[in-house]
């Protein structure tokens, strides 16, 4: 029970403590508005009109889960097909950690020009950032079977696609999940880096927008919001996948 | 006495087995008659599982040969020192493993699992996962699934050795009955004497490393009870095993 409180306080009292630390900063330095906006009007900035932030979150959010859910797709075939065949693994591979080492500022201009400005660039730059730990997760799992289990297989005279699909996967999803934690926050960074570029505003501006708009019109109260929704967004994506992966996993952990 | 049909159920000739400059089975010549019960017994690490694995042709010969029934596959079950069960599947689903990988169908498969966990009275658990299951327990459903698709040959390797005492005694007394009813032809590799003879028909010893045949013991005929545990019988028998593998490996001392 104590540390069950610990674990509910603890976090919020840490919470009000930055929130004092940040009044106390903007007050101690006589900091501008634009500079570094109060907790106070942050607030207000968004209880003044809180609908386009919560259409602009529910905008991000939607991109966050489809990018994320390409990379989960994308990134258990490309993992497979790299654990399944030799001359697949040692070719792609490592082809996968150059295009990871590539940054997503660098080839989001790219994706504006293939996908045009709006949702299918922004997918596709979630999509990207968060495949790379999905295929490596993959990997990962599908190469560290029990090799006791393999024998049984072996014995029972399994064939090779039998083996992978009843006793190598099954065995990766552990891993698997774990590479989609990752994944799930990286979508969401993913989905903002993209909106920066491609994003178009208007009635339904997403988050990313909504930051560079705000930015532009020295409007830092409303960066704070969007960038707040932002981390909000993250966490619910996570959640949900944190929730999924613990449903699916019953059968797995213990 | 065997037969000629019987010698070819299954037979070692002159085996011999290295594994680099280690000579770990060393020109052994047994024949094992369709329905009986063999247990191998020897030091640790006398070669005694290298020669379980050369009968079920998992292993070949190096010299010499291992001749297992003709006209198709001898059809086997193993039995190994641990359970080997798939976490992520119920307890049916994991003794149905042998009959899915043969391609037979969900149903009959199912209905086929749930009887050979009837005759490891393990009827309760089909729907349990394993880590539900005590150790004895899980131990019953690897035995439901070494038999399920009714080999004529079971091959176990040291099968109770991790559990504890009672629950050893009580596994053995079942694999005993269930040979009893079901008259497969069965072999075993021990280290424990007294299990050995309570088991087993034919005691082979085996010296230390590379094994050679020392003594061939028979145990007594007839059904086991809890009392032949103490019993004079069994203990005539140990005590003659005890005393050929001191022999060998005092001789393999000198």
């Amino acid at each position: 029970m104590k540390s069950r409180a610990l674990a509910v306080l603890g976090p919020l009292v840490a919470i009000a403590l930055a929130i004092l630390a940040w009044a106390a900063i903007k007050w101690a330095l006589d900091l501008k508005d634009f500079v570094l906006p109060s907790p106070l009007g942050v607030a207000l900035a968004f209880l003044d009109d809180p609908a386009p932030f919560l259409r602009g979150a529910l905008q991000s959010a939607g991109s966050a889960l489809l990018g994320f859910a390409i990379a989960t797709v994308g990134g258990v075939v490309l993992g497979s097909a790299i654990s399944l065949s030799r001359v697949v693994e040692r070719s792609v591979y490592p082809l996968t950690l150059l295009f990871q080492m590539v940054p997503l500022v660098a080839i989001a201009p790219l994706l504006v020009l293939w996908f045009g400005y709006g949702r299918p660039a922004i997918v596709a730059s979630a999509a990207i950032v968060s495949i790379f730990p999905v295929i490596a997760s993959t990997v990962a799992g599908l190469g560290a079977r029990d090799p006791n289990l393999a024998e049984l297989f072996r014995v029972l005279g399994a064939g090779r696609l039998a083996t992978w699909w009843k006793l190598a996967l099954p065995s990766a999803v552990p891993s698997i999940v774990t590479g989609l934690k990752i994944a799930a926050g990286l979508a969401t960074i993913g989905t903002i880096c993209g909106e920066f570029l491609a994003g178009t505003a208007g009635e339904n501006a997403p988050l990313g927008v909504m930051i560079t708009t705000a930015l532009r019109n020295f409007q830092t109260d409303r960066v704070f919001v969007s960038v707040l929704l932002a981390a909000a967004v993250g966490f619910a994506v996570f959640g949900t996948v944190s929730l999924v992966s613990r449903l699916l996993l019953a059968r797995w952990m213990r | 006495m065997p037969s000629a049909t019987d010698a070819q159920h299954l037979a070692l000739r002159g085996a011999s087995r290295s594994f680099g400059s280690v000579r770990a089975v060393d020109r052994v010549s047994l024949s094992f008659a369709r329905g009986s019960f063999t247990a191998l017994v020897g030091p640790s690490g006398c070669g005694k599982t290298t020669i379980l694995r050369l009968l079920g042709g998992l292993d070949a010969p190096d010299a010499g040969s291992c001749e297992r029934e003709t006209g198709g596959v001898l059809s086997t079950g193993f039995l190994f020192q641990e359970p080997r069960l798939l976490a992520w599947r119920t307890v049916r689903e994991n003794v149905a493993l042998p009959l899915e990988l043969a391609g037979i169908a969900a149903p009959e498969r199912l209905a086929r699992a749930d009887e050979a966990l009837r005759l490891v009275r393990l009827a309760d658990a089909g729907t349990r996962f394993p880590h539900q299951l005590s150790g004895g327990m899980k131990m019953r459903a690897s035995l439901a699934r070494a038999i399920i698709a009714r080999p004529a040959l079971l091959l176990l390797d040291e099968p109770f050795g991790a559990l504890d005492e009672v629950t050893r005694h009580e596994l053995d007394m079942e694999l005993r009955a269930l040979w009893e009813r079901e008259r497969f032809t069965a072999i075993l590799v021990t280290h424990s004497l007294p299990e050995a003879a309570f088991l087993a028909e034919r005691m082979i010893v085996f010296s230390p490393r590379p094994a050679q045949v020392v003594a061939e013991i028979a145990t007594p005929a007839g059904a086991r009870d809890a009392r032949f545990w103490t019993g004079d019988a069994l203990g005539a028998c140990v005590r003659a095993g005890s005393e050929a593998m001191l022999r060998a490996i005092e001789e393999a001392r000198r």
